[in-house]
């Protein structure tokens, strides 16, 4: 194991407080625990095996910080340097499955609620980019999605990590997920469209 | 051609932060006011009203495929859409209903007349409109749903629901059974109804909310204007269901933004569900006991007018619960038609508060887990017999705890198989409907009689039979009666204490009765006979298993001697003894009873297979600890046959033989049918009692011990982290499955290289065990023979000696060998020397365990 809990409780603190270098601090604790955590999982997936990000920074985090009480503030800024991180992750990963299996990106399902149904999933890569494309224009709404999305933020946690109010997350939440999915179909049906003209 | 947000508009920051504007400005809009919207947008910049469009549209469909991640204050933000504010429907014709004036409006929606116009008769229904969903398919796809679960619910004191849909501008609505009566309260005032003709109402609705619980329905907002009486005096519970339509993805109703919107009533509602928690059957316990409250004191427990949703959560959340009698004043108490303000105040005090309190607990799992047991004691109060509800203790639960899932606490929170006790239940209720039939009206009468100078107000507030009941054995002690009426009357306590959990003083007054009946004038051998059954299960019911089973063995000699034993007694006898052996670690000896109890069931019940039932199922966990595993899945395969044959519809039996079943395959080594049986135990609890019910927190801990044992650390450790999370929501500090679900989590940690926060885990499970058992208790060597585990994985194996020697001599000392505990700490010794580089007394301790099969 890595650092130990006295460290990362004082960084978590030092994060919170807006010392330059914590974050970074946090982040290289939270990616090599992540690295192990998603190994380990990644070599039990099987088809169908669907595999949560949340689950992982969760783990993460009970690993790091244990069974302590840590503030919600403190909490969430955790959340919020690992939510990078594991999308980083997801993402590399889906990257290296698409190489070798040559489909449509690792489908990973996003809601509980769609694993026992044949629910409708998402291409992480394609997200990623688009994710991208969005935080060019508008890199708060995409770092709200990365936020709730990859680091399982409530809408209050995320208000305060980027220190705006509940209801400009909230906005910009709805208006971001639209704006992805729209991006996300138009990939689609591009590459549906490509797909046609070349037979 | 498709519409692209991003490709048909060359898009700078400027333009999406003028996009976003518009698009929360179309979202707050109605269908008409967003029509005109896209209109004007598109007469000055056609390709942003496209893009704009465009969102809209994906708006629509994004509610489930980019959900956040659950997380525990996800709650906070469900809100989505906003009432859009009330429509004239007024002329608006649906399928076959015109729909009339509005009749009702509420948090809900709005409620409108309708008549079914192609129809002769004229129907009348009521139409409900509900809030806006956050998209018309969401709102089309929960009701289709839903739909056919609430049209299956037809109860006489039900409102049928007769049609719905959702209307051409996406607007869900129902049409129900139109009703015409007064809101409960308001009826029982009008007419100025006592006490017991409130209760019998009372029972009525109970009653209904039963049926619908019984079909897996939770009516989530229970209030007075849901509850109609009418004019022929007949109850009728409207919207069931329905505000379950309103929740969230996750369960969690939708609240938040504004009150007007909440999908519930706070003044109703259960903490939980203020806390955007998820909610089970418990939470209509909660509103029926309001609802009791406001029935026998005209107010409701908490006064919420003028308050913040916070300052309403905190409230309901922290605020103590108030007693009816100290709440009710003089101008009620003339509405329950009493004579004075201390007369009505005496009639609530005592049982009427206790059942009211135990009903408005905060826990979940602290109140009557069925409304059938609020209904029963209000039906027991009504026939003055003693009620069940009282305070709970830390150390009552935790022995109930132990006799409930006596192998999985054994094993030191390392569960085995779960809920043994189903034939021991049955047995208890058997030998307590017993007791009490025979004796009601003798108890009643006794303590009037012996009792009428007892100061009702000198007692506590929950505890008044129970003080009543020491008073009159006090008494019986000093006052000279009779032997016969004695025995009688000593009878007639221990029955009564027994119903009350104290088993302590049933032994007492069970033992001198039995004592009289042995001889002299009151001898009688039969009632020698069945008061020593009662003593036994006295003594079992107090976990004093030894002790029980001494008396048990006196008892069946006794029924072997005598010739005419009822069925019933000795039945109860074979039951019980076996469970005694059972917990006793006499298997063998355990076995022939009970496979002569399942034969009497079926000589003299051969109509009701199904009461044979838990009987079998205590005989498969039997041969599967005798290792006879495939005789127990023969068993529990028959028993499911003679389940689906009876059509039992009794979920609880169901999950049980599952869960027993899902170990015993565990153990045959069907590890992916063992499995799958777990998870569909998990499944089946989950959809009946919510997701974080402590009945299926037990569930997860088996299945994640099973995880664990086949090394699935990482998917182990997510289950009991679930089991983690209900602390102080469902599971409370004193909750056993709360510790046993932090020292597996512990232990598949330690597996998961970090031991570090794995002892932390152990520890707390460690802290809390200390705080309910007292000192000295095997459970605690058997937490710190975990913690030697975690320790050892930490390479500290000085430390982890230290822990492990002086457990093992306690657990050896008081436990049967063969038990997990024991063996555990065997397997933790000979791994930690193995680990420590002492091989000789690594072999020393590995040969002390028996083989596994």
């Amino acid at each position: 194991m890595t650092a130990s809990e006295g460290d990362i409780t004082a960084a978590l603190a030092e994060l919170q407080a807006g010392r330059p270098g914590a974050a970074d601090y946090v982040a290289e604790l939270v990616l090599g625990e992540l690295h192990r955590l998603a190994e380990s999982a990644m070599r039990r997936e099987v088809d169908g095996h669907t595999l949560r990000p949340t689950e992982l920074v969760d783990e993460a985090f009970v690993r790091l910080i244990g069974a302590e009480r840590v503030s919600w503030q403190s909490r969430a800024h955790f959340f919020a340097v690992a939510a990078t991180t594991i999308r980083r992750l997801l993402v590399d990963h889906a990257r290296r499955r698409r190489r070798t299996k040559r489909d449509f990106g690792a489908r990973v399902t996003l809601d509980e609620a769609l694993v026992a149904a044949e629910g409708p999933s998402l291409d992480l890569i394609a997200l990623d980019d688009a994710l991208d494309g969005l935080a060019r224009l508008a890199p708060r709404q995409a770092r709200v999605v990365e936020l709730r999305y990859f680091g399982g933020l409530s809408v209050e946690e995320t208000a305060s990590v980027l220190e705006s109010s509940a209801a400009t997350v909230k906005r910009d939440w709805t208006f971001a997920r639209a704006f992805l999915l729209h991006a996300l179909d138009d990939d689609a049906q591009t590459s549906t469209a490509s797909a046609g003209t070349r037979t | 051609m498709t519409e692209s947000a991003s490709a048909d508009l060359a898009l700078t920051p400027e333009r999406l932060a003028e996009l976003e504007e518009l698009f929360d400005t179309a979202l707050q809009a109605n269908s008409a006011g967003r029509a005109r919207l896209l209109i004007d947008v598109a007469a000055r910049d056609a390709p942003l009203a496209q893009s704009l469009r465009a969102l809209l549209a994906a708006h629509e469909r994004s509610e489930p495929l980019i959900a956040p991640p659950l997380s525990p204050s996800f709650v906070a933000s469900a809100a989505e859409g906003e009432d859009s504010g009330e429509a004239n429907r007024d002329g608006l014709r649906l399928g076959p209903w015109a729909v009339g004036r509005l009749i009702g409006a509420g948090g809900m929606g709005a409620v409108h007349e309708a008549v079914r116009a192609d129809d002769e008769y004229k129907q009348r229904v009521a139409v409900k409109f509900l809030r806006r969903f956050a998209s018309s398919d969401e709102a089309a796809r929960r009701f289709r749903s839903e739909r056919q679960i609430l049209a299956s619910l037809q109860h006489p004191r039900i409102a049928a629901l007769l049609d719905g849909g959702v209307t051409p501008d996406g607007q869900p609505y129902f049409v129900m059974e139109y009703i015409d009566g007064e809101p409960i309260t308001a009826w029982c005032d009008a007419r100025r109804l006592d006490v017991d003709a409130r209760l019998r109402l009372f029972v009525d609705v109970c009653d209904a909310v039963r049926v619908a619980h019984r079909r897996l329905v939770v009516h989530r907002d229970l209030k007075p204007s849901n509850i109609l009486v009418t004019a022929d005096g007949e109850v009728k519970l409207l919207d069931f269901g329905i505000a379950r339509l309103l929740r969230d993805e996750d369960g969690s109703d939708i609240t938040q933004t504004a009150i007007g919107s909440l999908a519930f009533t706070p003044e109703y509602a259960a903490p939980e569900q203020m806390r955007g928690e998820p909610v089970s059957t418990t939470a209509d316990v909660y509103a029926l006991g309001v609802l009791l409250f406001e029935l026998l004191t005209g107010r409701r427990p908490f006064s919420l007018a003028g308050l913040s949703a916070s300052a309403m959560e905190r409230v309901i959340t922290d605020a103590p619960t108030p007693r009816p009698s100290t709440e009710l004043d003089a101008t009620h108490a003339a509405l329950l038609g009493a004579r004075s303000l201390d007369r009505a105040r005496d009639r609530l005090e005592g049982d009427l508060d206790a059942v009211v309190g135990m009903a408005l607990r905060k826990e979940p799992d602290r109140r009557y887990q069925l409304v059938d047991a609020l209904m029963e004691d209000i039906t027991r109060y009504l026939q003055g017999r003693p009620v069940t509800a009282r305070p709970d203790s830390a150390m009552y639960r935790v022995t109930k705890f132990v006799r409930r899932h006596r192998l999985e606490v054994i094993a030191g929170g390392v569960a085995v198989l779960s809920l043994l006790a189903g034939s021991a239940a049955a047995l208890q209720q058997a030998a307590r409907a017993r007791v009490e039939a025979e004796r009601a009206t003798e108890v009643q009468v006794f303590l009037t009689q012996m009792l009428g100078a007892a100061q009702p107000n000198a007692l506590g507030p929950d505890a008044r039979v129970r003080d009543v009941l020491d008073s009159a054995a006090i008494r019986l002690g000093d006052t000279p009666v009779s032997p016969a009426l004695e025995v009688d009357l000593r009878i007639i306590l221990g029955g009564t204490y027994m119903s009350l959990g104290e088993f302590a003083e049933a032994d007492t007054q069970f033992t001198r009765s039995f004592t009289l009946l042995e001889s002299g004038a009151t001898k009688d051998d039969h009632r020698a006979a069945r008061t020593l059954l009662d003593l036994g299960v006295a003594r079992w019911e107090a976990g004093r298993w030894a002790e029980a089973d001494s008396v048990l063995q006196l008892v069946d000699a006794r029924q072997r001697a005598l010739s005419d034993v009822s069925p019933v007694d000795r039945g109860s006898l074979l039951d019980l003894r076996a469970q005694t052996l059972s917990r006793l670690g006499r298997n063998e000896e355990a076995r022939p009873l009970l496979y002569e109890s399942i034969a009497l069931h079926h000589r003299y019940y051969p109509d009701d297979a199904a009461s044979a039932l838990p009987t079998i199922i205590s005989t498969a966990v039997v041969e599967s600890e005798l290792i006879n595993h495939r005789a127990a899945d023969s068993l529990l395969v028959a028993a499911l046959a003679m389940y689906n044959r009876v059509n039992a519809n009794d979920e609880a039996m169901l999950t049980n033989i599952l869960s027993v079943r899902a170990s015993v395959l565990e153990r045959l080594g069907q590890l992916d049918s063992a499995e799958a049986a777990f998870r569909r135990v998990i499944t089946m609890r989950e959809r009946v009692l919510g997701p974080s019910h402590p009945a299926l927190a037990m569930t997860m801990l088996n299945f994640a011990d099973h995880l664990r044992r086949r090394e699935r650390y990482l998917e182990s450790s997510t289950w009991t982290r679930r089991i983690v999370a209900m602390r102080g929501t469902t599971l409370d500090e004193t909750n056993p499955a709360l510790a046993a679900g932090m020292m597996q989590l512990g232990l598949a940690l330690a597996r998961l290289d970090s031991a570090s926060v794995g002892e932390r885990w152990v520890r707390e499970a460690y802290r809390l065990r200390k705080a309910i058992v007292p000192a000295g208790h095997w459970f605690l060597s058997s937490t710190n023979s975990s913690l030697g585990e975690v320790l050892t994985a930490a390479g500290r194996y000085a430390e982890a000696e230290a822990l492990l020697l002086p457990a093992e001599r306690q657990l050896a000392a008081e436990l049967p060998h063969e038990l997990e505990p024991v063996q555990d700490v065997w397997r933790r010794l000979a791994e930690l020397y193995r680990a420590w580089g002492k091989p000789d007394e690594a072999a020393k301790w590995q040969a002390r365990r028996t083989p596994a099969s």
